[in-house]
């Protein structure tokens, strides 16, 4: 102990020594910008090896300590950093060079990044810049609708933290997974795990879009690949400290349609001589219930608070960079008694060079999310339908015969249980289920140095999601009422998962450069990733009214349940990329990807892809004054969907019971043939710049084919009638993609930008199971419907998910008969069994895009954005509820349009002679009536932001402080769809964002679109 | 020291890059077992023939939809329109290729398919009792689907004379799922089931219990399929060989709520716990304003039950829905040991059925005092008085208005009259209980209509080029 002391003072002694040996003096001097000449603030000054730094202030002077030998290290973003020897003089001035390859938009691809300039295939990029000036959501990739062509985004429904259905490039799949590959900082993530990331932790989202970029992830880029990458710390920078607050409001978007209120559904009723109205006898009665008119979207619904709160630290040193944050988010929905949403997260991102050649770090990230769910489901529990059913003579609370409030024995007004039968906010107050998902994310890396050309890298990136879902039906709550015979009972049913999937990289890059101009790098890389899920259930009943709900006071067990899966996947990859002096360039990636979820016969698959491009501006030849960037790109490769179920081409027996006692059942009859869903694309792109890159803008075409589309096999009956799933189908995606913007003032102190996207769409389906028999004319064998077709069929030759329904032929003038057209086109008054094809029309849009423009002067800044899309078609099941033709209207409110109906012979541009005392019509039918285009347009974000000027924050100590006030959603036309015309999942619990669900096919309750306004206050120091 | 570095981290990549094989990538279900190791043992077999079981209480097939479409293709039951209207084409016979009992027909070949995928593995077992028990209990299941297919969607050898050499349904004899199956005629189909049926006769233990099939049962099943073949005297055979006797009177209300298994010879037990089917579902629920009908009593029907009969009671409910008073049947409702609303055992066959059987077989065969003796076994333990001594057409009648209320609501009716080449003549009476209401627009399906025999499934025709369509479509 003793000795370890007196070598420790020894060492400090040392230290000590030095300092006071060595020749410190002050070094004063001043930086400026080798372009300009001009002085640069903020620049940092350290010396090398030592914590000592300092920055230049706002005249480019700095004043530091330093000794003769040592090394002064001056760094600023966009500069070439550069180094300086203390010697003799006292004053070191400095001109710093501009770095070209950091103010270069640089792109994550892959398994690499790369500059604008390099790219050879078609990738969309957003920064983080960019997702400052969209208004704010909790999920990032709703915040990527109409920002990059190509990329569609429609949200799932207007749920507080729920996530997009994104289609990258039109419909790949049918029956297999459309969701695109998303991968945060190297680990593979679930589309439903987006919502756990901070999107302030965001430090760019590539979208890739072809398959020369895509097929570097093998089968599992067919539908794209979303990167996301989080922000990390830079070296020598100080600490940056960033705090963000928000808080808004959101509310229901507004109809675009009526209501009746109460004297006119009183009166409708009269009309059709049934319901309440029809029976009313006396004035007085009348009056009573014309008193208790109220729109019952205002009892059960709410504005929605939304409060953010974030903040965040980064900074580097010479071997160190981090970023640090913590976020808080919470969203409360428009749903009455319900809290929505809420979100803690935190994340740190560390890299250290622990040796010149090599650098460890990692990236860890947690998520806590809360979520609240109403019921959302076309049934009487469902908020979204009741406010739109309940008649507005119903009061929220029952009347006695007087008309005044019910209460039951606890003194509590009695809710009305309406024509439906059953309150509503009984469900939303008393059967609570809440989710919550906890989840860890990250990865660690070693990343060597071997050479000065070659580089590997080691890293493992792991997501765990542990999710539990409780449930419980309170003793004593309407419904238990009802399940349990009026005894109070209660239910709790909790369930869960866990779900754990890693990925293990491994990365060899030579680059180098020969004879200066052939720049040449070459990447090897293996990738293993497995996943292991595990989820369990558990239901008990029996508990006390007003008690405890965990399942330790239940009194009887009713339901367990659990189950188990995995999948793996492990691939070998190889990529070159050879570039001529920045004029022509080539890429080229192989990956042979074996997948457990492929069948014994088809273990691996290999892709490949090519691609080229060539900057004509950085020929010599190339001598143009407006145009300042051209760009020649073309892409072929392949990629494949391997979202295809874990063990469908096994054929299994499953466990079941009869009798109390075990069963063995065919479970799955599967094709050891089964594989991957294949994508052959190719596309070519021009990008330009003109005017000083003024404007800048580029074309893109694409023709992505799907080969193999998995497809249900129907065998015939009289085997079992079993569905073997099989590599059947084909179709064919084509489409343009343009993006113009155009910077219209460009001065220091004022910055107009416009800019506008355009997607063109076009899908056939090419191939389907069955071929059509010819000896059967009229009658399409072909046609296909799979379990996520509703309204609509697939059929060779037309656009998938075509709708099939029958058309309506108006209405019969002589007698308000509703009329269709039969499958021959003759009129008929029979709906069911005419349904047709109807070419064309499809949920899938024809062109969409956005166009926003950016403003900012002096400290002002004001960004607006607005998407819209054309050509898309929406069965409104909703508005078939509303115009029901008298059928069951009473206990269901109606449009005020009904009255339009058919009174007297000679009628003409009327709804159907609706079902009324004594006359019961063929009310309603499913047909086309109901069928709308579903075009809009939305001023999807406006945002106007105000940054203090410097002389405030100086005074402050602070580096910036912006204020801003933010809207989403605020303004929406729509001519022909009834209803919010955002539709992506129709009836949240019939349908899921999982395999299978087509978005936007039909309209059925699921929770509103909201519009929201939030104020918000950065501040960075 | 760089070298070094570099060789010790090529290496270190190598077996990085290495160390994943294909074993990773074989990965099985957790929840199942692969095809080729699923029947290995005795108890595999056991468990798989459990499996039949339970495949033919699916809600398809006996647990649901066969309990109910057979009463509301015929006679028994009215339509209640201001329902849900479940069935409404099965009802008003108005069914066709894309809407026909397809789903029914699935289910019922998916029990051949797995009955044949266990006989195919019996092999591997070595030869006695057991193995014997489980090859019955596979060729019973079988022989049942077939036969309950066949009267669906083929004619019955009796209905008609050209009956027998008319296209009955495919038989199928094997689990291989990508066979390509014709359809075979109503004789073959009846010779097979006989087959099949008498072959297990022979090896069926004789310990199984009324779970399961067991010697009554299959015995019991057998004086159903000769009667349906015209094989009058083996009909009375088999159902001599029947040891079961009919339910008492004092035991009868009990049968519907499996409060009591007497006379039944076989029940597909249903529980909350694993099988969970609603028998009643097709004919109504049960909410807090009372039962809501799909299906009401016919009327004319209704009348037919003697205010003495234990089974008005046991399948018949006057009760008011929203205060209106129907009808409504609920033979399938309560159950003594399920919490789940319909949730009741199945009983396949039961001994009244095949007293019935011989009663019917015997009048056929001229044999009336026997016949009699039958009937009235049946008879006794259903009135307080039953009625006395018919003899001829009376006694052949007696026998078909005991049989079409003793076997109501249980999947028999449409296959009484069918086979019987008779029509189908509903009252014309409304879905209220005292027979107003809106009668039903469907009333007459006259005898020899080809919509007797149901639409092959379009799907059946597409995908199977061996197959064809019945005359009607």
């Amino acid at each position: 102990m003793k000795l370890k002391l007196t070598w420790l003072m020894t060492l400090f002694m040392a230290f000590v020594m030095q300092f006071s040996f060595a020749q410190e003096k002050t070094i004063t001097g001043t930086v400026t910008s080798a372009a300009d000449g001009l002085p640069l603030p903020g620049v940092n000054v350290i010396v090398q090896g030592t914590s000592r730094g300092v920055q230049t202030d706002f005249d480019g002077n700095y004043t530091i300590k330093a000794s003769t030998g040592e090394t002064l290290v001056f760094s600023f973003i966009g500069m070439k950093e550069v180094t300086a020897l203390v010697a003799a003089s006292n004053t070191m001035n400095m001109v710093m060079d501009e770095d070209v390859e950091t103010l270069e938009e640089i792109v994550v691809v892959g398994f690499s990044s790369k500059s604008r300039d390099e790219l050879t295939s078609a990738v969309s990029n957003v920064t983080a810049e960019d997702l400052q000036k969209i208004a704010p959501s909790v999920s990032i990739d709703n915040m990527l609708q109409g920002v990059a062509a190509g990329v569609q985004v429609t949200a799932q429904n207007g749920k507080p933290g729920q996530t997009a259905f994104i289609r990258v490039r039109g419909i790949g799949s049918i029956n297999a997974g459309n969701q695109p590959l998303y991968i945060v900082d190297g680990a593979q993530v679930n589309e439903n795990d987006v919502n756990a990331i901070n999107p302030n932790d965001v430090e760019s989202v590539s979208v890739l879009k072809d398959a020369a970029s895509t097929s570097i992830y093998g089968a599992r880029g067919g539908n794209g690949v979303v990167l996301i990458t989080t922000k990390r710390g830079k070296k020598g920078k100080e600490a940056v400290i960033k705090i963000s607050t928000r808080l808004g409001r959101s509310r229901k978007v507004k109809d675009n349609f009526t209501m009746m209120n109460s004297a006119q559904k009183l009166q409708y009723e009269r009309e059709l001589g049934i319901g309440t109205g029809a029976s009313i006898s006396s004035n007085s009665e009348l009056q009573a219930l014309l008193a208790l008119d109220h729109d019952w979207q205002e009892d059960l619904l709410q504005d929605g608070l939304q409060q953010s709160f974030s903040m965040s630290i980064s900074g580097g040193e010479e071997r160190m960079r981090y970023f640090f944050s913590l976020g808080y988010d919470e969203d409360t929905g428009i749903v009455r008694d319900i809290d929505g949403y809420s979100r803690s997260s935190g994340r740190l991102n560390v890299d250290y060079d622990a040796k010149e050649w090599l650098t460890i770090g990692t990236s860890l990230a947690f998520s806590g999310v809360k979520q609240g769910d109403p019921r959302d489901r076309n049934n009487v529990q469902n908020p979204f339908r009741a406010m739109y059913d309940y008649n507005p003579y119903e009061p929220f609370y029952s009347r006695d015969a007087n008309g005044d409030v019910v209460f039951d024995s606890n003194g509590a007004p009695v809710l009305n249980p309406t024509s439906a039968g059953y309150p509503v906010s009984s469900e939303l107050r008393e059967n609570l289920t809440t989710r919550i998902n906890n989840r860890f994310l990250g990865n660690v890396y070693l990343d060597f140095k071997l050479h000065d050309n070659v580089k590997f890298l080691t890293q493992v990136s792991g997501i765990f999601d542990q999710f539990r879902r409780e449930n419980f039906l309170q003793p004593g709550s309407t419904l238990d009422l009802i399940i349990n015979a009026g005894i109070p009972t209660g239910d709790k049913t909790d369930s869960g998962s866990a779900d754990f999937t890693y990925t293990w990289l491994n990365k060899v890059t030579y680059s180098n450069t020969f004879g200066e101009k052939h720049n040449l790098e070459l990447t090897a890389l293996t990738e293993f990733v497995k996943r292991d899920f595990r989820s369990y259930l558990a239901s008990g009943t029996g508990f006390v009214v007003g008690g405890p709900s965990v399942l330790d006071v239940a009194a009887a067990p009713d339901n367990i349940g659990g189950t188990r899966f995995q999948n793996a996947l492990f691939s070998v990859a190889g990529n070159v990329d050879y570039n001529y002096d920045n004029r022509y360039i080539a890429t080229a990636t192989v990956r042979r990807d074996g997948s457990s979820k492929f069948g014994a016969n088809t273990k691996y698959g290999t892709f490949y892809s090519g691609s080229v491009a060539w900057n004509i501006n950085n020929e010599a030849f190339f001598k143009s004054n407006t145009i300042n960037t051209l760009k020649l790109r073309a892409s072929y490769g392949t990629s494949g969907n391997d979202q295809i179920g874990n063990y469908q081409p096994i054929t299994t027996y499953g466990f079941f019971a009869y009798n109390g006692q075990t069963t063995l059942e065919p479970q799955n009859f599967g094709d050891p043939d089964l594989g991957w869903e294949q994508n052959t694309n190719y596309g070519i792109g021009v990008e330009f710049g003109l005017l000083n890159n003024r404007v800048r803008g580029l074309v893109d075409y694409y023709n992505r084919t799907t080969s193999d589309l998995l497809l249900n096999e129907q065998l015939p009956f009289s085997v079992g009638g079993p569905t073997v799933t099989g590599n059947l189908g084909e179709m064919v995606n084509k489409g343009w993609e343009f993006e113009l913007a155009g910077d219209i003032i460009r001065t220091q102190d004022f910055k107009w930008t416009v800019n506008a996207n355009l997607n063109l769409y076009d899908n056939e389906v090419t191939k389907l199971v069955d071929t059509d028999d010819s000896s059967t004319p009229g009658i399409d064998e072909s046609d296909l419907f799979s379990t996520g077709n509703f309204f609509s069929v697939l059929r060779v030759g037309e656009e998938v998910n075509t709708f099939f329904l029958t058309r309506y032929a108006g209405v019969n003038p002589a007698n308000g008969e509703a009329l269709y057209l039969d499958t021959d086109g003759n009129v008929t008054n029979v709906a069911a069994g005419n349904e047709v094809a109807l070419s064309g029309k499809s949920p899938f849009a024809d062109m969409d895009g956005s166009f926003g423009t950016s403003v900012s002067y002096k400290g002002w800044d004001l960004n607006a954005n607005f998407y819209w899309k054309v050509g898309n078609y929406i069965y409104n099941t909703m508005e078939s509820n509303m115009l029901a033709d008298g059928d069951g209207i009473e206990g269901s409110n109606q449009r005020l349009d009904a009255f339009n109906y058919w009174r007297n012979p000679g009628d003409t541009n009327v709804l159907p002679r609706p079902s009324s005392a004594g006359f019961a019509a063929d009310a309603a039918q499913t047909s086309d009536r109901f069928l709308q285009k579903g075009d809009y347009i939305r001023l999807r974000s406006l945002q106007l932001g105000y940054s203090l000027p410097k002389r405030f924050t100086d005074a402050m100590s602070l580096d910036n402080v912006r204020i801003y006030a933010a809207g989403t959603n605020l303004w929406t036309y729509a001519p022909e769809y009834k209803g919010d015309p955002e539709v992506g999942i129709g009836s949240g619990e019939t349908q899921t964002a999982g395999s299978g669900t087509i978005p936007g096919e039909f309209s059925l309750y699921s929770y509103p679109t909201t519009a929201t306004i939030a104020i918000g206050f950065d501040i960075q120091f | 020291m760089k070298k070094y570095t570099i060789i010790l981290s090529t290496i270190f990549a190598m077996a990085f890059m290495s160390s994943c094989d294909q074993e990773n990538l074989n990965l099985n279900p957790f929840n199942a077992v692969g095809v080729d190791v699923a029947l290995n043992n005795a108890n595999d077999f056991e468990i798989a023939v459990n499996g039949l079981y339970s495949m033919m209480i699916e809600s398809t097939y006996y647990g649901a939809d066969f309990m109910s479409f057979p009463d509301v293709l015929a006679d028994n039951l009215i339509i209640n329109l201001d329902a849900r209207q479940t069935q409404r084409t099965t009802f008003e016979w108005r069914y066709n290729p894309n809407n026909t009992r397809g789903n029914f027909m699935v289910n019922a070949y998916d029990v051949v398919q797995h009955a044949n995928f266990i006989l195919e593995n019996t092999s591997k077992l070595s030869a006695g009792a057991q193995r014997d028990n489980i090859e019955a209990q596979c060729l019973a299941a079988r022989a049942l689907a077939h036969f309950d297919i066949n009267n669906v969607f083929g004619m019955i050898p009796t209905q008609e004379a050209g009956a027998n050499s008319s296209l009955g349904i495919s038989l199928n004899f094997s689990s291989d799922i990508r066979q390509t199956l014709g359809r075979n005629t109503v004789e073959q189909v009846y010779t097979s089931v006989i087959a099949d049926l008498v072959a297990a006769s022979a090896k069926i233990s004789g310990s199984n219990g009324i779970e399961r099939f067991n010697a009554d049962a299959i015995n019991g099943l057998l004086s159903r399929v000769y009667l349906y073949n015209g094989q009058y005297q083996q009909a009375s055979d088999a159902a001599d060989a029947v040891t079961g006797s009919v339910a008492q009177f004092g035991n009868f209300t009990g049968l519907w709520d499996d409060s009591s298994d007497d006379g039944v010879l076989f029940k597909l037990i249903n529980r909350d716990a694993d099988t969970d089917v609603s028998t009643a579902v097709p004919y109504s629920q049960t909410l807090t304003s009372g039962i809501f009908s799909e299906y009401v009593i016919d009327f004319g029907f209704f009348n037919l039950y003697s205010p003495q009969d234990v089974r008005l009671g046991a399948f018949i409910e006057t009760s008011p829905f929203d205060g209106v008073l129907y009808n409504h049947v609920s033979i399938h409702n309560s159950s003594s040991i399920n919490a789940g609303s319909g949730v009741v055992d199945i009983k396949v066959i039961r001994a009244a059925e095949v007293q019935l059987n011989k009663a019917e077989a015997l009048a056929n065969l001229n044999q009336d005092g026997p016949a009699l003796a039958a009937l009235d076994l049946v008879r006794s333990q259903r009135y307080v008085i039953p009625a006395a001594g018919e003899t001829g057409q009376a006694l052949k009648d007696a026998i078909q208005l005991e049989r079409r209320l003793e076997l109501a609501f249980q999947g028999h009716r449409f296959f009484d009259i069918k086979r019987q080449g008779q029509s189908i003549q509903r009252t014309n009476a409304g879905q209220l209980a005292d027979g107003t209401g809106t009668p039903p627009l469907f009333l007459n399906l006259p005898a020899g209509d080809c919509l007797f025999e149901l639409a092959i499934p379009v799907t059946e025709i597409n995908v199977n080029p061996a197959s064809s369509q019945n005359p009607c479509y």
